[in-house]
């Protein structure tokens, strides 16, 4: 980044607005942040970081650190699992992506929807429909081959670490490809037609030129994909903990249910700090790589049209892949999710469908709190997503097209965010709100403002967006006369449309199936779906459990479709 | 070298269809220079890419050499990669991630099967040599400037030796100074080489500075294909006339014809009467253009002056263009363009004053109107 | 005076008091709901839905005008801690384990009321008088009857560990560590871990945190190692084929309610939280939500059906909390993998 507008450049409006995204990013974020930071280090482990008797203290750092079963199984199996999780999330997304957004490949809008639905489910309802599935002795499809190829248990085996390893990946790839995909769609043909005409087949020139350029645009969903997948907490806790398999996640989890006493909120703390150091790191990696970004810019003012390749011989075999993920990713598991929602936990009989019976969403939506919980669930999701989405396009602009001081500050603090795991920005937002003296605790608003800390998506998302534009249009527009504010609004902000609408939709999707920071945070008045979800699982109703996880499926399908079409 | 026939391609837009190139026939020799001309929206970039395979045709066929790359009848398709061309881009395309060294050498590479080190080494070099970029091979593309870029885009497209060379608006972003330079250069370059070359351009002085042969296109369909001179002194339509220089088109009607192929004939918007000569026969009361190049217009001073071709008007505005003075003369209803010898410079013409424009009979030309 | 009438006037005051006792009691009792009527309304505490969700309707028979708001938070404990560091004082009664309960008792943010005119008896409450016990879940195994016969049945903990069940066995991660936890007080630590190393490594116990009754239900595993009676019952009200079976040793977890100190309904609060531990709700609890009472001198049908089957009934107790939270930590290690 050779140059930039200075602060000057901006006006007074322009330096209103920033500093507003700043201020807002700061609290948003610090709040957990800070208790993160005061619990690790204050003990005793039965006293609140902030109650008298607290003192700063090693202790709890000590504890955890100290253990060497840390280091020879809870990091071991941590490793493992997010570098095979990862791994083959981008393999999968990365071929997904490129299949339907460069080539012909045929109903490429269905597919691009059909992929996200994974997403739409809260996880924990998509880990009990693959061991649904692919539990060793009473999975469905392992009941179904046993008829085939006989034997007494599997053959297919979810609770181990591969099983872990590719579920996780269903649940990561949706995520990924949506990010892949929105860069794939902004990279200039030019240079691959060069090269094609160079006389390099497809395949070469992918080798050679399309992941080189494409790589600043890459890095940063393989990034926040090791990020999310070091965070993520339900699979391992649903099915890597059957196999034995112990991550710094679950760990933080144990923490926080102990026998007797009050969690030990010091201990997870303490678990969580490699969190941020790996969130730091992975952000000065790729901060470095990108450095010279303006030579990948891809788009500029002559215009672009996205090459397709045609793939001929390949068509059937793509076909076939394409539809075989979407089949164990999507179609099975949804399949899982409605079989559980009219016959509950009954096992997989010739006579399963007899028992069949709607009485579960007859349950759900006569319940009181259901119309509530739907609205609230809404109204949190939209709002926090749009904050986020705009904080993290202003917090993008300030990393990427000024030289402000402490800018680099900024970009640490949002990519923390990701950091954080859910429960501990839970009880931060419930201690400060709780202590303030606004009055939100308990109401929606404070979901909105809980939701709102995971600024390193949209942050991320925005940054690769922004890059992609040669900075001459924006000066173009200067030199035009438009004030900063003006060519916020009517250049930059069209052209990066698409990568502010595929955040907005993440985020809105993350919010729709929360329920982590619903629970901590959750009162009856504010009631969302997530929640009730997990509390009908965890009452034994698996049914009425896997009803909502329908509706939700059902209606939040037509979302993947405005997400495609607003990302076009 | 280059045959084309039937060639088609229409896009689907969200306005409908929209028909980019219609029936089009071309035969490029080998060795030749071939220019297409047009203004944007005429296809000629469209053509380009069909001949490069990187936009598949329609209807038609293409031919380079012996070898039928494109044939839609009978299903045949040379994918773009597998074709000899070489290829400049017109915003070159310069791979950011390798440097010159690598972008040049980048087609030999690719190649199967491929040639040795010292071999792909020498070649490279060889190219740079010929763009006069010998000194730097080692420099990271991103550091080149928009000239030095285009004659390592160049040197790339070469450095196979290619049967067929492409360029797509390849000076269209350089400065006037650099843009004459490599006029001539590129033209050198091809002509040493003997490469048959197809290039697409909206700028007709590089067309006739560097080609053979310019085919005029417009609306997807080629109007004219002729040599320079050619298309310059003797254009058959008044869009090929006024794009290529003969900016000054008079409608008129004949009023009478002379027996040694002399019309007379009375222009319209009360401009005056002009004596012409005929390339094709015409008969009385017919309507015609008249095209005129402004540098045959000769400014005649002396308001009397009274004799054949003389059209009266006043001189509305002057250009000074270095070498030569533009004159804007206000002729009836019509303002002409003249073009003056640095003889004029002596500011002895003034805005506002009445002058006579003289043309030569010889040097009007006379197109049939639409 | 003469002895006769001492005697007599004695007896003729001790059949008084009898009757004037309980009717003390009951004065006292009505004042006190007269008072709490006044406040209108209480707020309850607790930590599952399904633990709380019953007792507005319940109480509302037994004491109409009050108001139950009632909610369910497994942090219900530090929220209650960080409310009152605070300032802020929004709850009044907390239903709750007791061992969750002592951070408060630890801070003195608890009550000591007169349990006495709710007709509690003294050895059911705990934590230094702050605690009246209301229920409790027991540990033992709960199996599939469709596909586990009667006669193949476990007759001890130990008898899981035969061959015929490997590969056959789940329980729940958060609570097999407290079930092991409660048998290392009876086995010591040594036998304890190597039960639970064979039932981790040899018997390949499933060890999750999913719902246990999906997984007896669709027959992916068939028993439940230290799963809850009450949980047993209640799925099989719900239409599975589940039930529960003894084991010589029955770990009890105790759960008690108790009013906060600087409640804003301070009556009501004692009210409530008084009668929750009578018998009456108390039997209201086990109709509606099967989990039941099993100390000495209950009369719940659990307690009696616990008797019946000759297993001894452990019961959570204070003094040896502290023993086992370490006992619980060790043991747990081995549970989440983190040293097999």
């Amino acid at each position: 980044m050779t140059s930039g507008a200075s602060a000057g450049e901006l006006g007074w409006g322009g330096r209103v607005v920033l500093i507003a995204g700043v201020v807002a990013a700061l609290a948003l974020v610090s709040a957990p942040l800070l208790l993160l930071f005061t619990a690790a280090f204050r003990g005793p482990g039965d006293r609140l970081p902030f109650e008298p008797g607290a003192v700063w203290s090693l202790e709890h750092v000590r504890t955890i650190f100290e253990n060497a079963a840390l280091y020879q199984h809870t990091a071991r199996d941590t490793l493992l699992f997010v570098c095979g999780a990862v791994a083959v999330t981008f393999v999968v997304a990365f071929a997904l992506a490129w299949l339907v957004e460069r080539t012909d490949l045929p109903a490429r809008s269905t597919v691009f929807g059909l992929i996200l639905v994974p997403m739409l489910v809260p996880t924990v309802m998509i880990s009990i429909a693959w061991i649904q599935l692919f539990g060793p002795n009473a999975g469905w499809l392992n009941v179904a081959l046993r008829a085939v190829v006989g034997g007494v248990s599997g053959p297919m085996n979810i609770f181990t670490l591969p099983g872990l390893v590719v579920c996780q990946a269903a649940v990561l790839v949706p995520f990924e490809f949506l990010l892949l995909s929105a860069t794939l769609r902004t990279m200039n043909p030019a240079l691959e037609e060069a090269s094609t005409m160079s006389g390099a087949s497809p395949l070469v020139t992918f080798r050679r030129i399309t992941w080189a350029v494409l790589q600043p645009g890459i890095l940063a969903p393989l990034m926040l994909a090791l990020l999310v997948a070091f965070e993520q907490f339900d699979l391992p806790l649903m099915i890597g903990v059957p196999a034995g398999i112990d991550v710094f996640s679950t760990r933080i989890f144990y923490e926080l249910n102990p026998d007797s006493g009050l969690p030990v909120y010091g201990r997870a703390a303490a678990v969580a700090l490699p969190f941020l150091g790996v969130g730091v790191a992975l952000l000065t990696i790729y901060n470095r790589l990108v450095r010279h970004a303006d030579r990948y810019v891809t788009i500029t003012s002559r215009g672009y049209r996205v090459l397709r390749y045609s793939l001929r011989r390949w068509r059937w075999p793509a076909i076939v892949l394409v539809w075989s993920y979407l089949c164990v990713a999507t179609v099975l598991p949804v399949i899982a999710l409605v079989g559980t929602s009219i016959v509950g936990n009954a096992p997989l009989s010739t006579s399963m469908l007899q028992h069949a019976t709607l009485d579960a969403y007859r349950t759900v939506i006569a319940d009181p709190t259901f119309a509530r919980a739907v609205a609230n669930t809404i109204v949190v999701a939209t709002l926090s997503a749009i904050v986020v989405t705009a904080v993290g396009v202003l917090l993008a602009w300030i990393v990427v097209r000024t030289r402000v001081v402490g800018r680099t500050l900024v970009d640490i603090i949002s990519v923390v965010s990701i950091g954080i795991p859910s429960v501990i920005a839970g009880l931060a937002t419930m201690i400060l709100y709780l202590s303030a003296p606004i009055p939100i605790y308990g109401t929606i608003w404070i979901l909105v403002l809980a939701y709102s800390y995971r600024l390193a998506v949209s942050t991320r998302i925005s940054r690769s967006g922004l890059m992609q534009i040669g900075r001459e249009l924006e000066h173009a527009s200067a030199v035009s006369g438009a004030r900063w504010s003006t060519t916020i609004r009517r250049i930059v902000l069209p052209l990066i449309a698409p990568s502010l609408a595929t955040s907005f939709v993440l985020l809105f999707i993350v919010g729709i199936r929360e329920f982590t920071l619903g629970m901590v945070l959750g009162s009856r008045d504010n009631m969302v779906l997530g929640v009730m979800l997990w509390r009908f699982f965890e009452d034994g109703h698996a049914a009425e459990a896997a009803a909502i996880a329908t509706m939700l499926v059902v209606s939040m399908a037509p979302v993947g479709l405005v997400a495609r079409r607003a990302a076009a | 070298m280059l045959k084309i026939r039937r060639l088609s391609k229409t896009f689907s837009t969200s306005r409908g269809s929209v028909s980019a190139v219609e029936a089009v026939e071309l035969d490029i020799d080998d060795g030749e220079f071939l220019a297409l001309l047009g203004p944007s929206g005429s296809g000629k970039s469209t053509m380009l890419r069909c001949v490069a395979g990187l936009d598949e045709a329609d209807d038609g066929e293409i031919r380079i050499g012996d070898t039928v790359v494109t044939d839609v009848g009978r299903g045949v398709y040379v994918p773009a990669y597998q074709r000899d061309i070489g290829m400049v881009f017109q915003s070159y395309a310069i791979w950011p991630h390798f440097d010159v060294f690598t972008n040049v050498a980048y087609p030999l590479q690719v190649r199967r099967p491929r040639s040795s080190e010292g071999e792909i080494s020498a070649k490279v070099m060889h190219a740079l040599e010929l763009v006069g970029m010998q000194d730097f091979a080692r420099r990271r593309a991103t550091t080149l400037s928009g000239g030095e870029q285009q004659r390592i885009a160049l040197a790339r497209a070469l450095v196979r030796r290619p049967r067929l060379l492409l360029l797509d608006e390849p000076l269209a972003n350089l400065d006037a100074r650099l843009r004459a330079e490599m006029q001539r250069e590129i033209s050198d370059l091809v002509r040493g080489l003997r490469i048959t070359t197809l290039s697409v351009t909206h700028d007709q002085t590089e067309a006739m500075a560097m080609a053979d042969r310019i085919a005029v296109m417009e609306s997807g369909r080629v109007i004219e294909c002729d040599t320079p001179r050619a298309l310059y002194a003797r254009p058959r339509t008044a869009f090929v006339a006024s794009f290529l220089g003969a900016e000054n088109v008079l409608a008129g009607t004949v009023e009478s014809v002379r027996s040694d192929s002399m019309a007379r004939v009375v222009l319209d918007s009360d401009a005056g009467r002009l004596l012409v000569h005929l390339r094709d026969a015409c008969s009385r009361g017919e309507r015609i253009d008249v095209a005129i190049h402004a540098e045959d217009l000769t400014i005649v001073q002396d308001a009397t002056c009274s004799a054949d071709n003389l059209l009266s008007g006043t001189v509305v505005r002057i250009v000074f263009r270095g070498a030569a003075l533009e004159c804007h003369v206000q002729v009836g209803a019509r303002i002409l363009k003249a073009t003056l010898p640095a003889a004029f410079q002596d500011d002895s013409i003034g805005v506002g004053e009445v002058v006579m424009c003289r043309i030569d009979p010889a040097r009007c030309i006379v197109l049939r109107s639409r | 005076m003469p002895k006769a009438p001492a005697f007599t006037v004695l007896c003729v005051f001790t059949a008084l008091a009898t009757i004037v006792e309980p009717r003390a009691q009951t004065n006292a009792l009505d004042a006190l709901y007269a008072k709490a009527k006044a406040e209108e309304q209480v707020v309850l505490w607790g930590a599952q839905d399904r633990e709380i969700d019953w007792i507005p309707a319940e109480f509302a028979k037994r004491f109409p005008g009050i108001t139950v708001n009632w909610a369910a938070d497994r942090a219900a404990i530090t929220k209650t801690i960080t409310e009152h560091r605070a300032g802020r004082y929004s709850v009044d009664v907390i239903n709750f384990s007791v061992g969750g309960m002592l951070p408060l008792v630890d801070r003195r943010l608890l009550e000591k009321p007169d349990w006495s005119i709710f007709g509690i008896d003294g050895r059911d409450v705990l934590l230094d008088g702050t605690t009246a016990a209301t229920h409790n879940l027991v540990y033992s195994i709960v199996y599939n009857e469709k596909l586990v016969a009667p006669s193949d049945l476990p007759r001890t903990w130990e008898d899981l560990l035969d061959a015929k069940w490997k590969g056959k066995l789940v329980a729940s991660q958060f609570l097999l560590p407290r079930l092991l936890g409660f048998l290392a007080l009876e086995w010591g630590e040594p036998k304890t871990a190597d039960y639970a190393r064979a039932l981790l490594q040899r018997q390949d116990v499933l060890v999750t945190r999913a719902p246990r009754e999906g997984m007896l239900h669709r027959g992916e595993r068939v028993v439940a190692v230290g799963e809850f009676v009450a949980s047993a019952i209640q799925w099989k009200s719900m239409g599975m084929p589940v039930t529960w079976a003894p084991m010589p040793v029955m770990p009890a977890a105790q759960f008690g309610a108790a009013a906060v100190v600087r409640a804003p309904h301070p009556h009501a609060a004692r009210l409530l939280a008084g009668w929750l531990a009578t018998n009456e709700a108390k039997a209201a609890r086990e109709r509606l939500r099967f989990d039941a009472d099993v100390r000495p001198g209950s009369r719940s049908a659990l307690a009696a059906a616990l008797s019946r089957s000759g297993g001894r009934v452990i019961l959570e107790d204070v003094s040896n909390m502290k023993a086992r939270a370490a006992l619980y930590e060790r043991l747990s290690t081995l549970v989440t993998a983190r040293a097999r």
